[in-house]
């Protein structure tokens, strides 16, 4: 699974295609963030079509306004935060029965136990991670975001901020509260 | 030298090696972590218990997506885009439309009622388009096998669908509509006035074809109404959210996913104005946007952020406001503003913080200097 690299040089050649009108380095663009973004998206939403038609749309609207789009280096959080944004309208929309306050950000895959074998064989107990699992089910919606953006994403603080729409500290202290949580429950 | 001789738990797990490591397993991460270890044994511990935290979170949000699937949604994308690129009178309006989506401080926290969808399609007869012989409601329904329902009456009619959707008919309009919809679409042909109660069935798009446009909706309430042989038409949400189109581009594209890019997106508060002749749609804000959140808010305001109050207002009225978050955190704003209607309320905030505001594009910018003298 490759990570995303946000600032060599092939990436910002990449982005000025983009920003020319390449639709061939769009589509590479549109690569690199995808898994993320989907990654991110069904954690809202257990719809993946859904979360995909959400994802083609963040991307439309990113080729539309391709001339006027800035510094590659907020692109990441940008999308994340476009699309939490999205998804929260257009859930909102969609579940008319019901009206829920804010988005609920759980693991897609609840219950399930098909995880990676590589995490297994590292020489941790499997009861040890299942146990940790069920604690993290148990933070709050926030608490499992920030720590996602943060662990997953690998985003910083001050993008945490701005996608999740709190200050900068606030996103310092739920982390660390968070993992302090965990850390007491290890 | 080391980096990792202070480090605690908490520093591991919010190092971005250290997560690499633990996630990915490359070989030279392994070799840098194995090494340290030995060479560090005193914090084996905290290193192991940093790796077992890591691992049950990525465990946890582990998202199987394959990379099949991933292609399938780019080739989709690309294509969506190929078709815009060669429709550069669209892409104007595409580009126009979108310009502030890249608005990343604006604050999202929606509290929709979700309900209902009210959508009203209103006419200008500012004059008669000669070259429209026959009207677009009698092409579009010629040679289809459809039931037509027509209000002669001076009330309005309730027509009940085989969906379980719901049409109240206005006086002087008609309709028409297959006996059993399609598998995959539910398409209905207006010319006039109705109300729709649509039932809700994502996988199977409610249709309405009324002049030149086309309304898509996956199921909520709207009104429409379409004279025929308009010159302007427009289409106000009041609530909710529903995609127009231009038959043209609709009848064009096979694809529903690749007609995306082709429509106009409209949420509440906003209004569509499509001009025959030009074919241009504009989008705007409607004359009077209501609240749209179901969340109650005061509106009073003690010595609060502009930024705030206008993050209250772009909740409440569901419309995009773009301002500078960062230049309007140091306005503050005392004023109760419960009574009046979002551009009176704006005309306020405006008149306190000296700044001026705009609609644009369905949007409002709010232009400032800031409040730092």
């Amino acid at each position: 699974m490759p990570t995303p690299t946000d600032s060599n040089q092939d990436d910002s050649e990449l982005w000025n295609a983009f920003r020319a009108g390449d639709d061939v380095a769009f589509g590479k663009i549109a690569r690199q963030y995808y898994r993320s973004l989907f990654s991110y998206g069904v954690k809202f939403s257990k719809d993946r079509e859904f979360v995909k038609d959400c994802i083609q749309d963040l991307f439309m609207e990113l080729w539309a306004k391709r001339e006027t789009i800035g510094d590659t280096a907020f692109v990441k959080f940008y999308l994340l935060k476009s699309l939490r944004r999205k998804i929260h309208r257009e859930s909102q929309k969609q579940s008319w029965l019901t009206d829920d306050d804010d988005l609920d950000f759980e693991a897609e895959n609840l219950g399930e136990s098909s995880i990676e074998q590589q995490i297994i064989d590292i020489e941790t107990s499997e009861a040890m991670l299942k146990m940790l699992n069920q604690q993290i089910n148990l933070l709050t919606k926030r608490q499992q975001e920030v720590i996602y953006l943060r662990f997953f994403e690998n985003l910083d603080n001050e993008s945490i901020a701005q996608v999740m729409s709190i200050s900068k500290q606030a996103v310092a202290n739920l982390l660390y509260r968070t993992i302090q949580e965990l850390k007491d429950r290890l | 030298m080391n980096q990792y001789h202070e480090y605690s738990l908490e520093d591991f797990v919010l190092d971005a090696r250290f997560q690499e490591w633990v996630r990915y397993r490359r070989d030279h991460d392994v070799t840098f972590w194995e090494q340290y270890q030995k060479e560090n044994p005193a914090q084996t511990e905290e290193i192991t218990r940093a790796q077992t935290l890591l691992q049950s979170v990525y465990k946890n949000y582990e998202t199987h997506l394959d990379d099949n699937e991933i292609d399938f949604e780019i080739q989709e994308l690309l294509s969506k885009v190929r078709a815009m690129k060669n429709d550069n009178v669209q892409e104007e309006t595409e580009k126009s439309l979108f310009n502030k989506s890249a608005n990343i401080f604006s604050q999202n926290s929606i509290f929709w009622a979700a309900a209902t969808i009210l959508l009203m399609l209103g006419l200008g007869w500012l004059y008669q388009r000669n070259q429209i012989t026959q009207s677009s409601y009698d092409k579009l329904t010629a040679g289809k096998s459809l039931r037509e329902e027509k209000n002669e009456t001076k009330s309005s009619k309730t027509i009940s669908l085989s969906d379980g959707s719901q049409i109240t008919l206005m006086p002087h309009s008609k309709i028409s509509f297959p006996e059993n919809f399609l598998v995959e679409k539910r398409e209905v042909y207006l010319s006039g006035q109705a109300f729709f109660h649509v039932s809700k069935d994502p996988k199977r798009p409610f249709l309405v074809y009324a002049n030149e446009l086309v309304t898509k909706v996956l199921g909520t309430s709207f009104t429409i109404n379409a004279q025929n042989q308009a010159l302007k038409t427009t289409v106000e949400v009041k609530e909710g959210k529903v995609s127009v189109f231009r038959q043209a581009d609709f009848a064009d594209v096979k694809n529903q996913k690749a007609l995306q890019s082709k429509g106009m997106v409209l949420t509440a508060n906003q209004k569509m104005v499509y001009e025959c002749e030009t074919s241009n749609m504009l989008k705007t804000i409607i004359d009077n946007p209501e609240i749209v959140s179901t969340v109650s808010t005061t509106f009073d305001f003690v010595n609060t952020p502009a930024s705030e109050v206008l993050n209250d207002l772009e909740d409440a009225y569901q419309v995009d406001i773009i301002f500078d978050k960062e230049l309007l955190r140091g306005c503050p704003v005392t004023a109760s503003l419960s009574k009046q209607s979002l551009l009176e309320k704006l005309d306020i905030i405006c008149e306190v913080i000296e700044a001026r505001y705009e609609m644009l594009d369905g949007k409002i910018v709010v232009y400032s200097k800031g409040c730092k003298n």
